[in-house]
């Protein structure tokens, strides 16, 4: 399957994810109030959803870029790098299987 | 006038500061072997100003809003960005930029018919740090980071990323008013122990009759672009 069938550049998830990155404040939003912070920024409950579950696979028919799963998974669940390394494992088993390619899809890209 | 007294090519594999102790001592010893040569080289060249040329990892420009090619002209970087340095084990550092020969690059580009978008910063992460830590340890030489868009589609093609290395080079030597020594340093996306990579960009690097060839597929999983344009506008 190819990561990039469907995506959709102009995604909301996208905006979310670049900005948040950036900026300490929202990276704390993130943690405290994913939902206000998504609605704001025009995320539906679809999308709400997959973002807060990490579910790779839903991220990836909603039209994510697969280099932002690695983001949505760091500001989720990890501040501890070691912690954000096997839960991204544990993601990665529970949405391919395997862990098909972790220097990518485990932060090492 | 200014002349581009050296062009070379190295990974920013973020293993290399992150992680490096996981490989093996011969592969650490034949990477760091390989640095060592390289920093040597660059070293002798004595450059003022290194144009570091890389992929964005879609951390200085959104996947909605990616151009082809990026140059920052900031009057210093720095690195590297929040989120990304407790993975590189890195502390902060920052290096001098070349603001003026920057923006020159930018707006002389344009008649020549490359588009490089202005970034007043750039995020560094694994693509700019990991090269630098051991390139240029002092970060004492002025540096100009160039962006290449190897993730969102439609990415250049590796003809195109010829071109824009191509007019690099001739703005340096042709129109540049200063009489800089100037190096290339392409930071590409290689990894540790991947030999297949390392073999196709040797093939690309022997290229040296400036034909371009597609030597190999430049999608997003493939990545390589910023390999291509890289080694091209060292060879051109």
């Amino acid at each position: 399957m190819s990561l990039l069938k469907n995506f959709d550049k102009t995604s909301r998830i996208h905006r979310i994810v670049f900005e948040v990155r950036k900026s300490r404040e929202l990276r704390a939003r993130w943690k405290s109030d994913f939902e206000g912070l998504a609605r704001s920024y025009g995320l539906s409950s679809e999308e709400i959803t997959a973002v807060r579950e990490c579910d790779l696979l839903k991220l990836t028919a909603l039209g994510v870029h697969p280099f932002y799963f690695n983001p949505i998974i760091r500001l989720t669940h990890g501040e501890d790098f070691e912690e954000f390394q096997s839960t991204t494992v544990e993601i990665m088993k529970r949405s391919y299987g395997a862990v098909a390619d972790p220097q990518t899809y485990a932060g090492r890209g | 006038m200014a002349k581009v007294v050296a062009a070379c090519a190295t990974i920013h594999s973020p293993g290399l500061t992150g992680w490096i102790d996981e490989e093996e001592e011969p592969k650490r010893k034949s990477i760091f072997g390989g640095l060592d040569e390289l920093k040597r080289r660059l070293h002798a060249a004595k450059p003022d100003v290194i144009i570091g040329i890389a992929n964005d990892h879609m951390l200085t420009s959104p996947p909605y809003n990616m151009p082809d090619f990026a140059i920052g002209v900031a009057e210093q970087h720095s690195g590297p960005a929040p989120g990304v340095d407790d993975w590189l084990r890195l502390q902060p550092f920052t290096v001098p930029g070349s603001r003026p020969l920057a923006r020159f690059l930018i707006n002389e580009a344009m008649p020549l018919g490359v588009n490089f978008v202005c970034h007043e910063k750039v995020d560094f992460d694994d693509n700019f740090s990991v090269p630098l830590t051991y390139l240029t340890p002092e970060m004492n030489v002025p540096f100009i980071p160039v962006l290449v868009n190897c993730f969102v589609p439609p990415q250049p093609t590796p003809e195109r990323c010829y071109e824009a290395g191509r007019v690099l080079k001739a703005i340096v030597e042709e129109k540049w008013p200063g009489s800089e020594r100037v190096a290339v340093v392409a930071k590409t996306s290689g990894r540790i122990g991947d030999q297949a990579l390392v073999n196709q960009f040797v093939q690309l690097l022997h290229l040296r009759d400036g034909r371009v060839v597609e030597v190999w597929n430049y999608n997003w999983d493939q990545r390589g672009l910023a390999e291509a344009f890289a080694a091209v506008a060292a060879i051109a």
